[in-house]
């Protein structure tokens, strides 16, 4: 894979905001499943439509969890789809997925040992 | 498996800001009354220019907001300045916001809405 | 030939004043491997100005809307309804105001010294430092924090009323056992903050370690209740729950418990880090009715009634009768500075750990500590003053009081409505304004990344601080059985326990024990002693214990009522999709 840097492709930043509870099983599906590496989450809380003004501040706790994952420009579209399915994204209440570009980023690739474990 | 269908959302912007905790709520308020349909606000901490205002520094909080607005790319200018104008980006300190333009989205869109889109 | 405009580029110069500079001319220009540091920034007065009267206001604000109605509140009551005239209103005012900006500073220590110190010290205890020693110095934590409580000095206020002939083993315990009291209390939060600090690192839910340690303690209780020299006991062991935790303890031992729940990696839920204020206001209430029967083992009633005969009469004025500045500020310095030296000594000596930023937390702390002495000085010139003035009025709304005129002012049934009225008001908004809820509100707010809201907290708590309050009294004007109230409510919150989420469950029980802190104390108290002495009670205990369990109870049911309105709202909004389905 692509262990030098100066000859990094470009990347693609996808971002999943799921419903609390969510992340830790797509964060595995990721990395198990679709080897990417560059995962990261964390947590937030969500404001739209769901939550509209007179709802709020009587004690919703609209908890999220967000997933970054940087992946390869040539799988991005594959895995934009596999987290859209794996997350459930296509049902009410389940989050929102989007995907830009990184003009640079520093892969790290596991050594071939790690995929035996899996 | 079968490939299913998804339902792809092109054109959408993320304003993004980072702003001193406690201002989110009116900022998203702000922005939703400028046409924006939701945000995700998290909290960091964050440092800069606090450092460099000595005692005055202890003013600004380091403890930040981060909010994230998904936009369509036709309101994104409406919805940054009104969000620039409610947090007061122009006084020191009072924090950063920026657009990225995304290459896609995806998100619950009713079936019906997709019919009627796609015609 | 027509000029052709994209209507986008119009509409972007008519109503988009944006001046664009290219961030590569804004930035310094660095070359090579040349590190460059930033030069401080000079700002224009208006600036710093527009800077600093946001900074102070939101905080001031903040806690004016705390204080000042409870203040007016209480000022009214005695004018209006007892018609009485105030005494010292000046003197009055300005401790308010002193409560106010010490509440402002002090929380605004706890949030930029305190916690991220507590923090700090919770993320590298466990990294650094074997299982044993952790757990020994969370122990020894444990128990300095309970000497430092100054509440629990307010419990022998309440005890003053005790008479030696009707409740020997209560008596014993405020006077000849006090240090052991003391001590026994110590011992259980220090156990609690041991078991608290295993379960963050297991991973335990707090569900089954609720019903292990409440279980035992109701049992023990219906034991006490059920022997009538023990009786009167229960209420002093309930309350010593209650006190134990107050405004620097919570903060600094959820801070610590966050951070070894953080760095033990075991935090599944966004609130996994509470728990132990919860163990530590149970065990102390075991320890409390272990000490009693034990006491009643070694000695008997007659023997401590002939023993106090002996000693009663050297017994000189209480301490906390003899107001002076001196008091307030030592009382403010030994709640801190104790503590915090010796987390210091904890963290260089044994951890050898620096602070990252040493000088914005010595900031914090000197903030905490000067909050601290001011809002003391307030609260005992201020607050206080006059909750002890109309709290000793109210029984006169009911009954005949010496200082009142014309007592009974009203009817029976009228007047103890009125008085049972106030003290529900009274619990409500002291408790809105208690430092240390307002500190786990903020925790919970952090962890949840604001998405379950401080305020909601607060009235959660302080409504069944209210319900609380207004039951203890009802309990001591009737001489209801402190038992017959307290089992049934246990039992009710055990109940909800099993069908709430975790998450609520580390709240709620949290929240029991951050509600009775340095304002509610000495309003309550001083409220009791005046219904005690109104009415002749044997003691004047229970209200705390009160005002712990109804919060438990209300943020419960908060967190079943939260989780069927996000249910309902879900549904509300799949139908309403629906229905606009078959309209388009």
């Amino acid at each position: 894979m692509f262990n030098s840097t100066d000859s990094i492709p470009p990347h693609r930043v996808i971002t999943a905001v799921l419903p609390k509870g969510r992340a830790a099983a797509l964060m595995r599906f990721l990395v198990q499943e679709c080897g990417i590496t560059g995962v990261d989450v964390h947590f937030a809380r969500g404001v739209g439509k769901m939550t509209p003004m007179q709802y709020r501040g009587i004690g919703e706790t609209s908890e999220r969890e967000v997933v970054t994952a940087v992946v390869p420009e040539d799988r991005a579209d594959e895995i934009f789809t596999k987290i859209y399915h794996a997350a459930e994204i296509n049902r009410p209440h389940g989050g929102i997925i989007y995907m830009q570009k990184a003009s640079a980023a520093t892969l790290f690739a596991l050594p071939d040992l790690a995929e035996e474990l899996l | 498996m079968k490939t299913r269908e998804i339902v792809v959302l092109t054109d959408v912007m993320l304003i993004t800001a980072v702003v001193q905790r406690g201002m989110a709520d009116d900022l998203v308020k702000a922005a939703q009354m400028a046409g924006a349909q939701g945000a995700t606000v998290h909290y960091a901490y964050g440092r800069g220019v606090r450092e460099r205002l000595g005692i005055l520094g202890l003013a600004i909080e380091a403890e930040k907001e981060v909010i994230n607005i998904l936009v369509s790319s036709e309101q994104v200018g409406r919805i940054f300045e009104r969000i620039y104008l409610e947090a007061k980006l122009d006084t020191p300190g009072m924090g950063i916001m920026w657009v990225t333009p995304l290459e896609k989205a995806a998100t619950f869109v009713p079936p019906e809405l997709v019919e009627k889109l796609s015609q | 030939m027509a000029v052709e405009i994209r209507f986008g580029d119009f509409v972007h110069e008519v109503t988009l004043h944006q001046k664009c500079i290219s961030a590569n001319r804004l930035m310094p220009s660095v070359s090579g491997d040349a590190t460059y540091l930033a030069p401080k920034i000079q700002l224009r007065r208006l600036d710093a100005y527009r800077m600093i009267r946001p900074y102070v206001t939101v905080r001031f604000v903040e806690q004016l809307k705390a204080v000042v109605p409870l203040a007016l509140y209480l000022v009214l009551f005695q004018l209006l309804i007892l018609r009485q005239g105030l005494a010292e209103s000046w003197v009055i005012s300005a401790g308010i105001v002193a409560v106010i900006v010490g509440l402002m500073f002090f929380m605004e220590g706890l949030k930029v010294g305190l916690m991220p110190f507590g923090e700090v010290l919770g993320n590298t205890l466990p990294a650094k430092a074997s299982l044993r020693l952790v757990l020994l110095i969370v122990f020894l934590l444990g128990i300095g924090v309970t000497f430092a409580e100054p509440a629990i000095g307010a419990l022998r206020t309440a005890g003053q009323i005790v008479e030696v002939e009707n409740a020997p083993y209560l008596y014993a315990l405020l006077n000849g056992w006090a240090g052991t009291l003391v001590l026994v209390v110590g011992i259980g939060v220090g156990a609690a903050a041991i078991i608290g600090t295993l379960r963050f690192i297991y991973g335990w839910s707090l569900k089954p370690l609720i019903f292990i340690t409440i279980i035992p303690t109701l049992l023990l209780s219906l034991y006490l209740w059920l022997d009538p020299h023990l009786n009167s006991v229960l209420g002093l062991a309930w309350d010593c729950g209650a006190v134990t935790t107050g405004p620097v303890t919570v903060p600094l031992v959820l801070a610590l418990g966050i951070g070894i729940a953080a760095a033990a990696g075991q935090g599944q839920s966004s609130l996994s880090g509470f728990g132990i204020v919860t163990l530590a206001s149970i065990f102390p209430i075991l320890g409390v009715e272990l000490l009693a029967v034990w006491l009643s083992l070694v000695t008997t009633p007659e023997a401590i009634i002939a023993e106090a005969a002996g000693v009663s009469q050297l017994t000189t004025l209480p301490m906390w009768y003899e107001l002076s500045p001196a008091l307030e500020i030592i009382a403010g310095l030994q709640a801190i500075v104790p503590l915090v030296i010796f987390l210091y000594l904890v963290l260089r000596v044994l951890l050898k750990e620096r602070l990252h930023n040493p000088g914005y937390i010595a900031y914090g702390i000197t903030l905490a500590v000067l909050g601290m002495i001011i809002f003391n000085l307030g609260l005992t010139y201020g607050l206080a003053k006059l909750g002890g003035q109309s709290g000793g009025l109210v029984p006169a709304a009911f009954t005949n009081i010496d200082a009142v005129m014309g007592s009974p002012l009203y009817g029976t049934f009228f007047g103890l409505t009125l008085a049972i009225g106030f003290a529900w008001i009274l619990g409500f908004g002291a408790t809105l304004a208690e430092p240390a809820l307002n500190a786990l509100g903020l925790t919970v707010e952090n962890l949840t990344n604001g998405a379950f809201r401080r305020s909601l907290l607060m009235i959660a708590v302080s409504l069944g601080v209210a319900v609380g309050i207004a039951l203890g009294v009802a309990k001591i004007v009737f001489t209801l059985d402190l038992a017959l109230l307290l089992l049934p409510l246990y039992l009710l919150a055990l109940l909800l326990t099993i069908f709430s989420s975790e998450e609520f469950v580390n709240i709620a029980w949290d929240s029991a024990g951050v509600t009775t802190g340095p304002i509610t104390v000495p309003l309550v108290l001083s409220m009791g002693l005046g219904f005690g002495h109104a009415v002749a009670a044997v003691e004047g205990f229970g209200v705390l214990a009160m005002a712990s369990i109804c919060p438990i109870l209300s943020v419960l049911m908060t967190g079943l009522w939260i989780n069927w309105k996000v249910a309902r709202k879900h549904r509300h909004y799949d139908e309403s999709l629906q229905a606009e389905g078959v309209v388009s």
